[in-house]
C-alpha cells in the first residue's frame, strides 16, 4: 500500500517533471524558430492573382515613372502593341510545410498589351489558409491545353507552332526610320520562393475573410537593357534595328544572327556608341560561349524579368 | 530506499530522454541558423584548359589554331560561398540553377561565405604550376559557387611580390601568343583592362561543386582554374589591327578580338574550382 502510493506520487512527479520540461524545451527550442513559423491565426481567404507588364506596354518609350524617364540612349522611341505570356501553375504552400494549400493548373494566354495596357486578372484562390503563404507560378510554352484570354488566335497559333512561351510584338522610331519587331522566346520557367515587391517578405499575407490582390509583374523594360548583370544598364535598339533587314522587321531569327562579341549595325559596320566606341552588351558573364547572341540575351533577360508584386524577385528555373 | 532512489533515478532519466528528445526537435528545425565548423584551409590559382586538353594550344570557335607563349593575370579577391549559382541554358541539363539577378532591382542571395582569397595576386597561367594565394580562414561546407575579381593591379592589396605586376604592362591581364587559320599566321600580344562598369570586373555565380575541408583534416588545397581556352573562345584574330615592320598585333579595344577576349574573360565558363594538391 505504502510502496503504491509512493509509487502513485513517483508516477505523477515523474510526469509533472517530464512534461514541464518537455515545455520548457520545447517553448525555446521554437521561440528560437520563430521567424520560420507560419503565423495563421485560422480562417480562410481569398487570393486573385492578376499580371501587367507595366508602364512600358501603356505608354511606350520613353516614359517617366516617378523621377526617372526611360528612354533609349541610341535615340529610339518605341512602342509594344502585343505582349503575350503564358502562365499557369500558381501554387499557394504553406511555408512551414511546404504543403500545397492552394492551386490553379491554368495555363493561359495573356497579351498584356491589349487595351490600355493595364494588369489583368489570371485567377481567384479561394477557400485558403489565413496565414502567410509562398507562392509559385510557371512561365509555359503555349499549348493547344492552354486557354486564350486576349490573344489573337493566330498569334496563339504562332506560339504553339514555335514553341514559345512570350511573343512581343511593337514598332521602333528614330530620325523618321521606322522598324517593327516581331520575335517570339523559350524560356518556360517555374518561379519559387517569391519575395513580395510590396513588403519585401517572401511570399504573401492571406487575410481572414477577405480577397487579397497580388500582382505578377512581366517587366517589359528588362528586354531592351544592354546588361544581364546589375547596375549601368541603358535601353537600347540599334542591336535589333541593324538585323530588320529589307522588310524593315526584327524577328527571331535575326536577333540570333546579331553575335555579341562583334555587334554590328545595319551596313555590317562595327555599332556604335555616340562617342564612337563600340556598343557592348554586358552578358554578365551567364552566356555560354556557343550562345553569344541577342536571342539568347533576351531569353536570359526576359526569364529574369517577370516578378511578384511589384519588384520582388522570384528564384526561377529552367522547365 | 531503494524504490525511491530508482524512481528519482527513473525520473531523471524519463525527464532528461523527453528533454533531450524536445531538444533534438528544435535542433532539426533550427538547422539552417547551425554555423559550419571553423577551417583554414590553402589556396592557389592555375591555368588549365575546359576540355583538360592543353592548356597552351587549342582551336576555339572561330577556327583559329591558337598556342599561347605568355599568359598572366591578377586576380583577387575570390570569395567562395555556399548558395547555388544563378540560372543559365545548362540548368537545363543540371536542373540546379536559380536565378534572382535582377538588373536594377536587386542581387541574389551568395549564402555564407565558406572562404576567400583577399588580396590580388599575379598567375602566370602558362607555367603548368600552382600558384599559392595564400590561407583561407571560413567555414566548412560545400562550394556551389565562387566569384573571382578582376581588378587592375593595385586597385586593392597586393599578395605578390610588387616585381612580378610589371608583367602584366599595366593591364589585369596579358596574353601573347600565335594564331593559325587557313595558313595565316597571326603573331599577338596584349592586354585586358576590364572596364569599371557596374560589377563587369567581378566574374559572379562560378558553378562550384567543392566540398572545403580544414588542410589538417583533408590533405589538397582549393584551387581556381582559369581556362585560357574560354578565354579566346570566341576571339577572331583576323580582326586584331595589323602592325607595321612586322611586329606582334596588339589586341584594340576597337577590334572584335578584344571585345570577345573581353566577353570571355568575364564568363563564368572561363573558370572553375577543384580540389587537388
Amino acid at each position: 500500500m505504502t510502496t503504491g502510493n509512493t509509487m502513485g506520487r513517483g508516477r505523477r512527479t515523474w510526469l509533472r517533471s517530464a512534461a514541464m520540461t518537455t515545455a520548457i524545451l520545447a517553448l525555446i527550442s521554437f521561440a528560437g524558430c520563430s521567424s520560420e513559423e507560419a503565423t495563421g491565426g485560422g480562417g480562410e481567404g481569398s487570393l486573385t492573382l492578376s499580371v501587367g507588364g507595366g508602364a512600358a506596354l501603356q505608354q511606350g518609350f520613353p516614359y517617366t515613372e516617378g523621377n526617372v524617364e526611360y528612354a533609349f540612349v541610341d535615340g529610339w522611341s518605341l512602342e509594344i502593341t502585343k505582349y503575350i505570356v503564358v502562365l499557369g501553375g500558381v501554387t499557394l504552400r504553406d511555408p512551414s510545410g511546404g504543403g500545397v494549400v492552394g492551386e490553379w493548373a491554368g495555363p493561359a494566354v495573356l497579351d498584356l498589351a491589349t487595351g490600355d495596357g493595364n494588369s489583368q486578372e489570371l485567377a481567384t484562390l479561394e477557400s485558403l489558409p489565413a496565414t502567410r503563404l509562398n507562392l509559385e507560378f510557371d512561365l509555359l510554352r503555349a499549348t493547344g491545353a492552354a486557354t486564350n484570354r486576349t490573344a489573337a488566335e493566330q498569334d496563339l497559333d504562332t506560339m504553339i507552332q514555335q514553341g514559345w512561351s512570350f511573343l512581343v510584338e511593337g514598332n521602333a522610331s528614330k530620325a523618321g526610320k521606322t522598324v517593327a519587331f516581331r520575335f517570339g522566346l523559350d524560356v518556360q520557367s517555374h518561379y519559387h520562393d517569391c519575395i513580395n515587391g510590396k513588403d519585401k517578405t517572401k511570399g504573401i499575407a492571406i487575410e481572414r475573410d477577405k480577397t487579397i490582390g497580388a500582382f505578377i509583374y512581366a517587366h517589359a523594360l528588362h528586354l531592351f537593357w544592354d546588361t544581364l548583370a546589375a547596375g549601368d544598364e541603358s535601353l537600347r535598339f540599334d542591336a535589333f534595328a541593324a538585323v530588320a533587314g529589307d522588310d524593315d522587321l526584327v524577328t527571331t531569327e535575326e536577333l540570333r544572327q546579331q553575335d555579341l562579341t562583334d555587334l554590328h549595325d545595319e551596313n555590317g559596320d562595327p555599332l556604335r556608341d555616340s562617342d564612337g566606341s563600340r556598343v557592348l552588351y554586358n552578358d554578365g558573364g551567364m552566356l555560354p560561349p556557343d550562345q553569344l547572341n541577342l536571342e539568347a540575351f533576351l531569353n536570359y533577360a526576359a526569364r529574369s524579368s517577370v516578378h511578384f508584386n511589384g519588384v520582388g524577385l522570384c528564384g526561377s528555373s529552367a522547365l | 530506499m531503494q524504490y525511491s532512489i530508482q524512481r528519482r533515478f527513473l525520473v531523471g532519466i524519463g525527464g532528461f530522454g523527453i528533454a533531450l528528445a524536445a531538444l533534438t526537435i528544435g535542433a532539426v528545425a533550427c538547422t539552417e541558423e547551425t554555423a559550419g565548423e571553423s577551417i583554414e584551409f590553402d589556396t592557389g590559382v592555375t591555368g588549365a584548359s575546359s576540355t583538360g586538353g592543353s592548356v597552351t594550344r587549342f582551336v576555339n570557335a572561330r577556327d583559329w589554331s591558337v598556342e599561347l607563349t605568355s599568359a598572366k593575370v591578377a586576380i583577387g579577391p575570390a570569395y567562395f560561398y555556399s548558395s547555388a549559382p544563378q540560372a543559365t541554358w545548362v540548368d537545363k541539363l543540371l536542373g540546379v540553377r536559380v536565378a534572382h539577378a535582377c538588373p536594377a532591382h536587386a542581387q541574389y542571395d551568395r549564402g555564407t561565405v565558406l572562404g576567400e582569397i583577399l588580396q590580388q595576386y599575379v598567375i602566370d597561367l602558362t607555367s603548368g604550376e600552382v600558384t599559392s594565394t595564400g590561407i583561407s580562414a571560413g567555414e566548412a561546407g560545400v562550394c556551389q559557387m565562387f566569384e573571382v575579381h578582376l581588378h587592375p593591379p593595385g586597385d586593392v592589396p597586393a599578395g605578390s611580390p610588387g616585381a612580378e605586376f610589371s608583367d602584366l604592362h599595366g593591364s589585369t591581364a596579358w596574353i601573347a601568343g600565335t594564331a593559325t587559320k587557313d595558313g595565316e599566321v597571326i603573331e599577338f600580344e596584349g592586354g585586358m583592362t576590364v572596364p569599371d562598369e557596374g560589377t563587369m570586373r567581378i566574374v559572379e555565380s562560378i558553378p562550384a561543386d567543392v566540398n572545403l575541408a580544414d588542410s589538417a583534416d583533408r590533405s589538397g588545397r582549393a584551387i581556381v582554374e582559369v581556362y585560357l581556352d574560354q578565354w579566346l573562345a570566341n576571339v577572331d584574330f583576323a580582326s586584331l589591327p595589323e602592325s607595321s615592320n612586322g611586329a606582334a598585333r596588339v589586341f584594340d579595344p576597337d577590334s572584335q578580338a578584344y571585345s570577345a577576349w573581353l566577353t570571355g574573360i568575364r564568363s563564368r565558363y572561363a573558370y572553375g574550382l577543384s580540389w587537388r594538391n
